[in-house]
């Protein structure tokens, strides 16, 4: 991931299924997987390559999308939506239900599992990737904001983590108060549900990126199921009385997990496994 | 002189051939459909033609159009799951296969928090997975019109949401027992 001159031709050799799969994960936004751009490409064409040499690919009529493009799609500069209706009040309300489970953690299980080896030739974080759906699996995805983020977006959108814990009473110690450094913060942002509530900071340097995640559930909610589900391989790491669990991928790249108290924490880092030593031991500092 | 909107367009011209296929190969992954997928890859030029600015900054167009094209993947799933929740949250992972009986409670449960023709709509690209086209062909305008009159549709519903859910407790719901069956609207 942090390297200049990217070789992607780990993915030549991946099954197409197996291939499909990677570019779900990485579309899917709390999945931990995050391709890069040129490699989603490079993917897409080998699977494209693929489709053609085999006679399985579905017709695209270029032609007829770039017409339907122009003629439904372009931005013209008026547009006629017709007469506005009136707005009362602009409140909205959420609702309290749980999302239900849909993927099945034997399934999550079995390609972390077996897909290892590929993955980690690769270069992305698949056990983060197995953290976030099994999250997932547990209900923790939040629906219930609306943002326009088509646009790939810079900058901060809101204060930093801490902030945020203080302002909602949040007491435990879970932010790190280091990191190595260039890293700035690119995004900060809270995501509630009345079930928990959701925390992440990203921070980035350069093609280097930290995401710190933090999930804060109510007192009558336990949050240790994640502990049940750690692959085989990684190492813990017990500071302040708190086990944070961690592994190191091939690429560098390091993500750990730990529970305090109601709250369920996780960093996906490019780091060593020093430096997030470091970090977790920033958090424990006071 | 070229303006910055006339270089993005010449962009646009020069990268379609070639990225709406791999575009639209991707969005077939997550997308429930293809007519939705070819319609997200459509949004993702759109997107293109509004920023021309930051298309333009990009030393790798075809990359932002799919970093663009993923964010659009992610906000139509999340917004889908937002509504499905509010309209049928016992049929949140199947709500295209709700009934025309289930879809014409949800209208009579919902009627009057926004014109019927809104609801309609909202109902129509929110819940039974109709696209932009479809509904803006039914309505007489281009797609982009449509999404634009949808927008203005749901923050009205959003708005006036709260007033009606004061007189509808969520306990009362009747929708909460709508089973499965075909996505047609009335």
């Amino acid at each position: 991931m942090s390297n200049d001159v990217k070789d992607y031709s780990a993915f030549d050799a991946m099954p197409t299924d197996y291939l499909r799969t990677l570019l779900s994960l990485d579309i899917r936004a709390t999945s931990g997987v995050e391709l890069d751009p040129d490699a989603i490409i490079h993917i897409l064409e080998v699977i494209q390559s693929r489709e053609t040499g085999d006679g399985s690919a579905e017709a695209v009529d270029i032609a007829a999308a770039w017409k339907n493009f122009n003629e439904k799609y372009r931005p013209q500069e008026s547009e006629d939506e017709g007469p506005a209706p009136i707005c009362v009040q602009p409140q909205s309300r959420k609702h309290t239900r749980l999302k239900r489970v849909c993927i099945t953690l034997a399934a999550v299980i079995a390609l972390a599992i077996g897909s290892q080896a590929v993955a980690s030739a690769s270069g992305f974080d698949l056990w983060g990737a197995v953290i976030q759906w099994a999250n997932e699996t547990f209900g923790l995805e939040s629906h219930y904001t609306y943002e326009d983020s088509s646009v790939p977006r810079s900058g901060p959108i809101c204060e930093d983590l801490q902030d945020m814990l203080n302002l909602d009473g949040i007491t435990e110690p879970l932010v790190p108060t280091w990191l190595p450094n260039g890293f700035t913060q690119e995004i900060c942002e809270k995501n509630s549900t009345p079930q928990m509530s959701s925390y992440q900071a990203t921070y980035k340097n350069s093609d280097r990126e930290i995401t710190i995640q933090i999930f804060a559930y109510p007192d009558d909610m336990g949050a240790t199921h994640t502990y049940e589900k750690l692959p085989e391989g990684h190492t813990t790491y017990t500071v302040a009385g708190i086990m944070h669990s961690i592994t190191v991928n091939t690429d560098g790249s390091v993500a750990a997990l730990w529970n305090n108290n109601t709250c369920e924490c996780s960093i996906l880092a490019n780091v060593t496994e020093t430096e997030m030593k470091q970090i977790i031991d920033s958090i424990y500092r006071g | 002189m070229t303006s910055k909107k006339d270089k993005s367009d010449a962009l646009i011209v020069e990268l379609y051939p070639r990225a709406y296929p791999l575009l639209l190969r991707y969005a077939t992954l997550e997308a429930e459909n293809r007519a939705v997928a070819e319609e997200l890859v459509q949004e993702a030029f759109v997107v293109a033609c509004e920023h021309p600015d930051k298309f333009l900054a990009s030393d790798n167009p075809t990359g932002w159009l799919i970093t663009t094209l993923r964010n659009l993947i992610r906000n139509y799933k999340r917004h889908k799951a937002q509504w499905a929740e509010i309209f049928a949250p016992d049929e949140i992972d199947n709500a295209a296969a709700l009934s025309d009986t289930d879809i014409s409670g949800i209208k009579t449960m919902y009627a009057g928090i926004v014109p019927d023709e809104d609801l309609d709509l909202i109902i129509a690209v929110e819940l039974c997975g109709y696209t932009y086209s479809d509904e803006g062909d039914r309505l007489g305008i281009t797609a982009e019109a449509c999404r634009k009159r949808l927008k203005r549709a749901e923050k009205n519903f959003e708005g006036n949401f709260k007033n009606f859910s004061n007189f509808c407790p969520e306990s009362d719901s009747s929708i909460h027992s709508i089973k499965g069956g075909s996505n047609h609207v009335e």
